[in-house]
């Protein structure tokens, strides 16, 4: 596996796992974004990977940036779910160490908050959004 | 960005006098329209007409995968349509100051979604568009040629470069 597949995985494994994000999103954490996926449903968190370099001196090291969607539905939830959301995310990820070897040996060097995006609405999916971005180094 | 560096921040301020911060706050304009220029190179494309974007199956959608059909490299660029994205766009720079023996300043470039309202939709993406991060991606492009002009420039300093 390539890094950035395997900080994807480790992503979800830490997020399924917390009590309070899957009070929002149950499983549904994708590993890609919901557009690629068949019948997506939501409330959900995804992943994007915005870009993604390769170190010239450890060439299975990889400083990529990504993006975590947190998709919510209008109806039910409000702008502070978001928010709760991302704290929990942030808690969660920001600094953290997140190395497993069960997951083809991932190694995480470092993982910051680099930017929590604008909340926005879409109008026609009815849905609320939160971007976050995260930088990650990661073997 | 900031620059750090306590001795020789303090070194040359006594060369340069009270024209020192104004010497920095300078090269930083420039930084700024250096950016300025790579932004709006990268958000003003012009090869591809709406009708044929829709021809091609809306490149930039999420369908397609992370990067979209990559009709661009980089994928991210933006085409110019009505030009309210262009005229969101703003630039300037924090002025200089030393606090602590750090002098910190700054250049930006920024777009006002009160001026263009689906800006952050670009830069962010939707459930069905892909993020396009043309300030960050732009930014990335011209840090070598930035860094240049700030150590030209204000040489002897050590320099931390964070783009954002």
């Amino acid at each position: 596996m390539i890094p950035e597949e395997k900080v994807f995985e480790k992503l979800r494994k830490v997020l399924i796992a917390d009590s309070i994000i899957d009070g929002y999103v149950e499983r549904r954490v994708y590993l890609d974004h919901p557009s690629t996926i068949k019948e997506p449903k939501y409330p959900a968190i995804s992943f994007s990977l915005i870009q993604s370099s390769a170190d010239v001196s450890v060439i299975t090291q990889a400083s990529m940036e990504i993006q975590i969607d947190v998709w919510l539905d209008n109806n039910k939830h409000t702008n502070e779910d978001l928010l709760t959301i991302q704290r929990r995310v942030r808690a969660l990820l920001h600094r953290q160490s997140l190395s497993d070897t069960s997951i083809d040996n991932l190694i995480v060097q470092q993982i910051l908050e680099a930017l929590v995006g604008p909340v926005m609405y879409e109008q026609d999916t009815n849905l609320l959004h939160l971007p976050i971005r995260y930088s990650v180094v990661a073997i | 960005m900031a620059v750090r560096g306590a001795d020789v921040v303090a070194k040359n301020i006594i060369r340069f006098g009270g024209n020192f911060t104004k010497h920095v706050n300078k090269v930083m304009k420039e930084v700024s329209v250096i950016m300025d220029n790579q932004v709006t190179k990268n958000m003003t494309l012009e090869d591809h007409t709406m009708k044929e974007l829709k021809a091609l199956g809306h490149p930039y959608a999420a369908k397609h995968g992370s990067k979209g059909m990559q009709i661009h490299d980089p994928y991210w660029q933006v085409h110019k349509r009505s030009g309210e994205l262009v005229r969101s766009k703003e630039r300037g720079t924090i002025d200089a100051n030393i606090t602590f023996g750090a002098l910190r300043a700054g250049a930006f470039v920024k777009l006002d979604e009160n001026k263009a309202e689906h800006a952050k939709y670009i830069i962010f993406g939707t459930s069905k568009m892909i993020p396009r991060p043309l300030l960050m991606g732009s930014v990335n492009q011209i840090k070598n040629k930035a860094f240049k002009v700030i150590k030209n420039n204000l040489r002897d300093l050590t320099m931390r470069f964070v783009a954002r």
